[in-house]
């Protein structure tokens, strides 16, 4: 079997699916997904910190790419664009923080985008800053302790690639009372968070998180079409279990 | 005076670790001191890093030594460099739109073919490489074992991936039904929450190895650094 | 106007990269071409993401803020390593023995400080997550591989009780294959999203 073709099989029906779904939920078809009991930790999190004037801070993670975990950078900036709300935008106290350097320009980029598509293109915001603490995993996370000590803080959203360092941040975070809510998507940053972290998003579970945050005929449209691949992958495992068991693979 | 080099590096660890380890004691300036140095280093290993790993080969030397043709076509990303220093100043933000779809593309591109033939096709054809029937037989009497092996990575993996099914049972009567799949992806899910706690708690014991091992080096070179300071006196 | 070039450009250096998966051979020329720009776009970024971290530590000195002797600390230490690392080669024996003496140090200890701040979550394991078989499951794995590693665990090096040893040792991963597949799939939706404009992280 050439598994190459079976790999640019996946890759158009997932275009074709995207584009008929996104097509489809625009004209008001809808796609009912699991409720999510962490958002709603997160979204009650959003509302403690803005009322209590405490700051929030978003970690993107360590890595726009990675071989091991494909598009978890990505996903992260996506998950950033449903945090910037009009009422965080304005209000700030909101960190944006990364340790890959090149992710602090995406950053910067997206919120003020966020903000003159909000506001007025004219004005620049000054509510929400991007920042690197460090340009490396523990450079970061060393400069990021230290930003955490220094305000009042409540909430920490961890979203992106990161190493076990993570769980880190978490203890400090919840020391100072803070909320803590994790989408951090390596294996190794889940299992170290797993005992800490009451709102933890597991695996694949992290590539829900930009379309709950941020609702959109695309997103809804990529859930659907990710359920589908899944499904798919699924049979197609066991059909080539059973055919290389009889000897036809 | 390689000795008292050598000397001074060690003490030099010696104030680093225990700035850091003081951390166990909670914030305190030294740990801050020790932060902000090593960020410091940090920052400009990165900046020589990309001097000489990315600024001199991929841009300077083909500049200096290159063909006429060959800078010419670097004039594109020269320009998307200066886009980019640009966008950073207030009010031209919108320049960095280009040079970021350029790099945004690159990374969503790479993500895909990643993803695909990275992650997807290796992954589920090493489950399906189990059912080979060669290697069930390979040695005689660990068939059994290589069967349950084959038969445990098929269910475990399907029940993990229906773990992750993002839409829910269609009649949700109760609240608790909204958080639920769809029958059979639900059932499948319960099997794939213990796979999936039975990987991060082997990892989990992994990275509390590796962390606790980290631990003893530190305390070692502690107590062989004050050992030694005392036999010199 | 704009809108259309980001677009465009987006485009084309995604397919072109997609489609170098394909056809490597007829491509690469041109495939390493856009990497290697795509390389020197992100070493700038890098470098501007840098100056942001040097800017704000210059402000706060500027500022004297309180504790501003600490970026000023971090100024020296940044300007020290780029001195040393100019007057030197970057593979020269001072310079190494700088970084060394720095990373190892710091990093090997915060690795340290991780271990007792693990030890210490993994007591709260149930009263976080509660009795589910997930927490169950996490909770009997941590403690039999961590038996396995140190050596606690031991049925014998050949037969029925070393295979039982060495499927122990496989099963966890069961569970990391199905999370890497779910991890690939959603890596696969959210590059496409990207491509097909969807999500635009470069801005409007």
């Amino acid at each position: 079997m050439n598994w190459s073709i079976l790999g640019w099989g996946m890759i158009g029906i997932s275009i074709i699916l995207l584009i008929i779904f996104t097509f489809l939920f625009k004209n008001g078809r809808s796609y009912l997904v699991r409720k999510n009991t962490q958002i709603e930790g997160l979204k009650i999190s959003r509302i403690k910190a803005i009322e209590g004037g405490l700051h929030r801070t978003l970690v993107l993670g360590h890595k726009l790419t990675s071989s091991s975990y494909p598009g978890l950078g990505l996903n992260s900036l996506a998950v950033m664009t449903g945090l910037l709300d009009a009422e965080t935008l304005v209000d700030g106290k909101f960190n944006i923080a990364t340790s890959q350097s090149s992710m602090v320009v995406f950053a910067r980029q997206i919120v003020e985008n966020s903000y003159q598509n909000g506001f007025s293109k004219d004005l620049t915001q000054k509510g929400v800053k991007a920042v690197l603490p460090g340009p490396t995993a523990y450079s970061n996370l060393v400069g990021l302790l230290y930003e955490l000590d220094k305000h009042p803080q409540h909430g920490l959203i961890l979203s992106g690639n990161f190493g076990p360092e993570a769980s880190l941040l978490s203890e400090v975070a919840q020391a100072k009372n803070g909320y803590v809510f994790a989408a951090a998507g390596t294996i190794a940053s889940q299992s170290a968070l797993f005992s800490q972290v009451e709102d933890l998003m597991i695996g694949e579970d992290s590539f829900m998180l930009p379309g709950l945050l941020k609702p959109s005929p695309g997103r809804t449209a990529a859930w659907m079409t990710e359920d589908i691949l899944r499904l798919l992958l699924i049979l197609m495992i066991i059909v080539a279990a059973v055919l290389k068991m009889v000897g036809v693979l | 005076m390689t000795f008292s080099y050598e000397i001074l590096w060690i003490v030099f660890s010696f104030l680093l670790t225990l700035m850091v380890l003081s951390y166990l004691l909670g914030d305190n300036i030294f740990f801050r001191f020790a932060s902000h140095l090593f960020i410091g280093v940090m920052a400009g290993y990165v900046v020589l890093l990309i001097s000489n790993q990315i600024l001199w080969p991929y841009l300077v030397r083909p500049i200096v030594n290159g063909t006429l043709p060959g800078v010419l076509w670097l004039g594109i990303p020269v320009v998307l460099i200066f886009m980019l220093v640009l966008s950073q100043f207030k009010g031209l933000t919108w320049i960095g739109s280009l040079p970021l779809a350029y790099m945004a593309g690159l990374a969503a591109a790479i993500a895909v073919g990643g993803a695909v033939f990275g992650t997807l096709l290796p992954q589920s054809r090493a489950i399906v490489d189990s059912f080979d029937p060669a290697m069930w037989y390979a040695v005689p009497n660990q068939t059994w074992f290589r069967i349950l092996d084959a038969v445990l990575m098929l269910v475990g993996t399907v029940g993990t991936l229906s773990y992750f099914h993002f839409g829910r049972k269609r009649k949700s009567m109760t609240e608790e039904d909204l958080e639920k799949r769809p029958a059979i992806l639900e059932g499948l899910s319960k099997v794939g929450q213990v796979f999936i706690g039975i990987s991060l708690g082997a990892v989990f014991a992994g990275v509390f190895s590796s962390s606790l091992l980290a631990l003893i080096d530190r305390l070692l070179f502690i107590g062989q650094f004050i050992n030694n300071l005392f036999r010199s006196f | 106007m704009k809108k259309i070039l980001t677009v465009s450009i987006l485009l084309l250096i995604g397919l072109t990269v997609l489609a170098g998966y394909f056809f490597p051979q007829a491509l690469g020329p041109i495939l390493n071409l856009v990497i290697d720009w795509g390389i020197l776009l992100i070493g700038t970024a890098a470098l501007i993401g840098i100056g942001y971290l040097i800017k704000s530590h210059i402000s706060r000195v500027a500022r004297r803020d309180k504790q501003s002797f600490l970026s000023f600390v971090l100024l020296l230490a940044f300007s020290a390593t780029i001195i040393v690392g100019l007057i030197f080669s970057f593979n020269h024996p001072i310079f190494t023995d700088l970084m060394i003496n720095v990373q190892y140090p710091v990093e090997t200890s915060l690795l340290a400080v991780l271990a007792v701040v693990l030890l210490t979550a993994s007591f709260r394991l149930i009263s976080t997550r509660g009795w589910t078989p997930m927490s169950i499951a996490f909770l009997c794995s941590a403690v039999v591989t961590l038996g396995l590693d140190a050596g606690s665990i031991y049925l014998g090096t050949e037969g029925a009780g070393a295979e039982i040893l060495n499927f122990l040792r496989r099963l966890p991963m069961v569970g990391v294959r199905g999370i890497l597949l779910g991890m690939g799939l959603g890596g696969l939706i959210v590059g496409l999203r990207v491509l097909l404009t969807i999500e635009k992280p470069y801005g409007e």
